[in-house]
């Protein structure tokens, strides 16, 4: 796949994602209860949010697919290893997942399991080489070669909202270095402060041809008109809850 | 330095409880250092444990000594014949000392006064901080001299997670600074430093404890 956003956009030009909280139960109705119908937008599928168990991503991600929805599977760096990041890569292609979204994933000690182990074998960046890796040169981590090809698109998170804005583009340019494709804000509390970021990033070759999805608190998050038609956002990510 | 916490009074007490004659040992190395394994703090635990067996049946008797290094079984040889005395050993050394002696001593059991926590660097002899997990790939020469394992609870290595405070507090332990904070201003005091933009490689974690229990090598004997 191309990563310019032509080719993610197609003819659409502002996106609504939402992200969708797999049941902490094993009944797909609870999962499918009160989705809008298919084909308004993005449904992202959070990887064990809040650091507590739930419907796996993937298989939340298979349940959707058969209803008609195009998920987009989150992937937590907190929960798995690389090894399990590109298994779960490879069997959710094989269900028909196109997106993918990586994040590091809320602490388990803020969590209602605290005591649990985490893993952070790899962060999202590295994440994000290993599944470009994985899509363009057809290997896995350890360079042994994957049979077949798979296509599929990766985003990440930015951090708009806080951090020292200098260095934004230091890692807004790993990101393109390793092809992602889209960008997923935190949820933005202050517009003057994404223009701000939107700004700092501006000059990092590249940084124009990335949806970026403005990520909201909630569904009741409302972007301002000017912002919107700016030009430099592909729709809203509405967050569904701290993960 | 090996920092260690001192285990709960009411735990050391529960533990001890089956035994008679206790044998409490310190360690003269970190932990006396970090003030909790030292002759100031076995004598504390000897007292405590005295004060709560005086409402329990049948006689009782502590002993204290330090060890120089428990980690070194050569420093630990006096404590074999001592032990015979004794019904236990309640050791306030870190882990590596306590089952350094745990080695020499099968006969009775040894109890941890201590639990192992963290390698440190000292702040204020108060106050001591995790600067290493031992992950045996060492990376600080790409970010500044700073861990960005063992000082951010999430492992990033190539950005921030983005959950630090408005204070620049670490979202996971609020009492400590991000260490991308930490990173970015380090950056600011050597100009031309081009850490920042180089992509860290996902370490070779095969090198740490995940590989396995590891050891130096064995080296002949002269
Ligand atoms: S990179 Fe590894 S060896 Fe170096 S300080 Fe960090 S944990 Fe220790
Ligand atoms: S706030 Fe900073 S130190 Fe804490 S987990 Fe996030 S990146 Fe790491």
């Amino acid at each position: 796949m191309d990563t310019n956003r032509r080719t993610f956009m197609g003819s659409r030009t502002w996106i609504e994602m939402f992200e969708v909280i797999p049941p902490r139960n094993a009944n797909p109705e609870a999962l499918l209860h009160d989705l809008p119908p298919p084909g308004f937008g993005l449904l992202s599928i959070s990887d064990n949010p809040g650091a507590m168990p739930a419907m796996s991503a993937s298989a939340a991600a298979c349940h959707l697919i058969r209803n008609g929805y195009d998920p987009v599977l989150m992937i937590n760096c907190r929960d798995r290893n690389r090894i399990d990041i590109q298994s779960v890569v490879l069997g959710a292609v094989s269900l028909g997942v196109r997106f993918f979204l990586i994040q590091p994933g809320i602490h388990q000690t803020l969590g209602p399991m605290r005591e649990a182990k985490n893993v952070y074998d790899i962060d999202p960046i590295q994440t994000l080489k290993i599944l470009n890796d994985m899509r363009r040169r057809r290997i896995f981590s350890n360079h042994t070669r994957i049979p077949g090809t798979m296509d599929y698109f990766i985003g990440l998170f930015e951090h708009p909202m806080n951090g020292d804005l200098d260095l934004k583009p230091f890692f807004f340019r790993k990101k393109l270095w390793h092809e992602v494709d889209f960008i997923v804000t935190d949820p933005i509390t202050d517009f003057d402060r994404l223009i701000a970021w939107r700004s700092a990033i501006a000059g990092v070759e590249g940084s124009e041809r990335i949806p970026i999805f403005i990520g909201l608190p909630d569904v009741h998050g409302v972007v301002p008109e000017t912002i919107r038609q700016s030009g430099h956002y592909a729709g809203v990510y509405y967050s569904g809850a701290k993960t | 330095m090996i920092v260690g916490k001192p285990k709960s009074i009411e735990d050391i007490i529960e533990m001890t409880r089956p035994y008679r004659r206790i044998l409490i040992v310190g360690c003269g190395s970190c932990l006396t250092v970090c003030r909790t394994g030292g002759g100031r703090e076995i004598s504390i635990a000897a007292r405590a444990i005295s004060l709560a067996r005086l409402n329990m049946p049948g006689a009782f008797e502590t002993h204290e000594i330090i060890v120089q290094r428990q980690c070194e079984p050569e420093l630990c040889e006096d404590i074999p014949a001592m032990a015979r005395e004794f019904d236990a050993i309640l050791s306030f050394g870190c882990a590596a000392g306590m089952q350094t002696i745990a080695d020499l001593i099968r006969t009775i059991p040894i109890l941890p006064g201590i639990d192992t926590q963290f390698m440190g660097r000292i702040v204020d002899h108060r106050r001591y901080i995790e600067q290493c997990i031992g992950c045996g790939d060492c990376t600080i020469d790409q970010s500044e001299g700073i861990c960005l394992i063992s000082r951010c609870p999430k492992a990033q290595q190539n950005e921030p997670c983005g959950g630090s405070d408005p204070a620049d507090h670490c979202e996971v332990n609020p009492d400590l600074e991000c260490v991308w904070v930490t990173f970015a201003r380090r950056l600011g005091e050597r100009p031309g430093s081009v850490s920042i933009s180089k992509i860290i490689e996902p370490k070779d974690w095969s090198r740490s404890h995940a590989g396995g229990v590891r050891s130096t090598p064995a080296e002949p004997e002269p």
